[in-house]
């Protein structure tokens, strides 16, 4: 099923990556116990290259990598993926069971996807905090007269 | 002479060891590493950055462990990264992606999308605050939570927080130095050895990995007289570039890893003899460190100059700055090397006997 158009998996891993665990892990464990989840990859760390595109002569390059927690499983026929920065290895399994919930017709499914929504909500708002923290240091300059 | 074998040691070996959790464990306050993440953020960026690996939470655990050593620090990560396997490349982002949280010019005081002090050390007194010694945590919380709160009562702000480039202007205005797009694929010096003459992926990435310090002295040299940069800075931006890779479930689809923080430079350095345009010198690195970012824009823009000058020498500047390598040169002195030097003593002997003789004829 493929009816979570409002979800694509850019905008749930941003929901996902952001969330706490604990979030997460209220949302994804009760499918666990409910549901058989199959574990194809468990959760384990792994580096992310971070590619880079300059500005001087537009050439890419490696900046540094990143390290990660991936994690792929199956549920109800689905499969769900998780890659998060970090090595929250509960994480990543509850967010690869989120991926794969909301792909089938679980009848929990509506209420996964409005909590993510939510989730999303409380995450701008975070967003937005730190730039109005920022905001204050931003230069008014005045250009004076000068007297000679 | 010939060889000695030496037995023993492994015992003192033993004590010193012991003895190091001795050191790194006195007093009776604990370190935790939540604590060293928070409050020691510069120093932890350093480390990721050097070590090229972004990991907070293990950069702070590497500290603890070697006493806020950074190049042990570095040592650590960069030995654990490679027991890690890398099984995703990022899409490649851009600078111009950046959510902008610290963002100054040195070239022009009116920039589209304005500037922004950001958290800086720049604007401080450098006076020793005692203040600090019986900091209270509990009014500290409370300071945070007034400070939130008085910035969430200053009124709605657009979530916009990214901004054009500040060299955009003189690009379109075609003022900058032409050069020609690079577009080959990445040397990754974590895989090859560093080609050289090296390519500018990997004089990129050599140079963000590098020490901090010596990049910084080598730029200041640079500027100093022993190159030919004069920078000004044209844009200065710190902020989280978004880590996207493939969603590995759908074809096209992306999938967002986390964010990084960064400091990006772009630096005006001049004029080349006989060119035209301004030249850039390009600085990026993990992390919050102004100093670094600024440095490498100046290396970057120098190694791109055909002079006779330490910091035009590809060579020079690129193999003697990588923390872990030179680092590791120079402690090995420390290694045994009881047979090499009795090897020299004994040819001095040897030629001081013979001068002896020759006299005495």
């Amino acid at each position: 099923m493929t009816d979570c158009q409002t979800l694509t998996p850019r905008r749930l891993s941003g929901i996902l990556g952001r969330a706490s665990g604990d979030t997460l892990r209220r949302l994804a464990a009760p499918l666990m116990e409910k549901y058989p989840v199959t574990v194809i990859r468990r959760p384990k760390k792994t580096l992310v290259m971070i590619r880079m595109k300059e500005t001087v002569a537009k050439a890419d390059f490696y900046l540094g990598e990143m390290l990660a927690s991936e994690a792929l499983v199956e549920l109800e026929g689905q499969k769900g993926f998780a890659l998060i920065a970090g090595d929250d290895m509960d994480k990543v399994l509850h967010a690869a069971v989120l991926d794969a919930a909301l792909k089938t017709a679980l009848q929990e499914r509506a209420g996964i996807l409005s909590a993510l929504l939510e989730e999303e909500q409380a995450i701008r708002r975070r967003t937005e905090l730190e730039i109005q923290k920022h905001a204050p240091s931003r230069v008014q300059f005045n250009t004076l007269d000068v007297e000679y | 002479m010939g060889y000695v074998a030496v037995t023993g040691g492994q015992e003192a070996i033993d004590a010193s060891i012991e003895l190091l959790k001795e050191y790194r464990s006195g007093g009776d306050a604990p370190v935790e590493i939540a604590v060293l993440r928070n409050r020691m953020g510069l120093l932890i960026d350093r480390i990721m950055s050097e070590a090229g690996l972004y990991a907070p939470d293990y950069a702070a655990l590497a500290l603890k462990q070697c006493e806020g050593s950074p190049e042990e620090a570095v040592f650590l990560l960069r030995a654990y990264r490679s027991t890690l396997p890398r099984n995703y490349t990022s899409h490649t982002v851009r600078g111009d992606d950046m959510h902008i949280r610290r963002r100054i010019s040195s070239a022009f005081k009116d920039i589209p999308g304005g500037q922004i002090l950001g958290p800086s050390y720049d604007y401080v007194h450098r006076l020793l605050n005692f203040d600090l010694i019986r900091e209270d945590e509990t009014q500290l919380k409370r300071w945070r939570s007034d400070f939130a709160e008085k910035a969430a009562q200053s009124g709605a702000v657009s979530l916009d927080d990214q901004a054009p480039r500040v060299l955009d202007l003189l690009r379109e205005e075609g003022l900058l130095e032409v050069v020609e797009e690079d577009v080959s694929e990445p040397c990754d010096v974590t895989m090859e050895k560093l080609p050289l003459p090296a390519p500018r992926s990997a004089i990129l990435q050599t140079l963000t990995r590098a020490d901090t310090g010596f990049i910084s002295g080598l730029a200041y040299s640079d500027i100093r007289g022993f190159g030919m940069s004069h920078p000004t800075i044209g844009e200065l931006r710190y902020g989280s570039l978004e880590i996207e890779v493939d969603y590995p479930l759908a074809e096209g689809e992306s999938w967002y890893v986390g964010d990084i923080f960064v400091t990006e430079v772009e630096g005006l350095m001049g004029t080349r003899a006989g060119g035209e345009g301004i030249g850039v010198g390009y600085g990026c690195v993990i992390g919050r460190n102004d100093t670094k970012a600024i440095a490498m824009s100046v290396l970057d823009h120098a190694l791109t100059l055909s002079i006779d000058s330490p910091t035009s020498d590809m060579e020079f500047v690129l193999l003697h700055g990588d923390c872990l390598e030179m680092n590791g040169f120079i402690s090995h002195l420390k290694l045994p090397h009881y047979v090499t030097f009795q090897s020299k003593l004994d040819s001095l002997r040897m030629r001081k006997r013979s001068l002896e003789q020759n006299a005495d004829k």
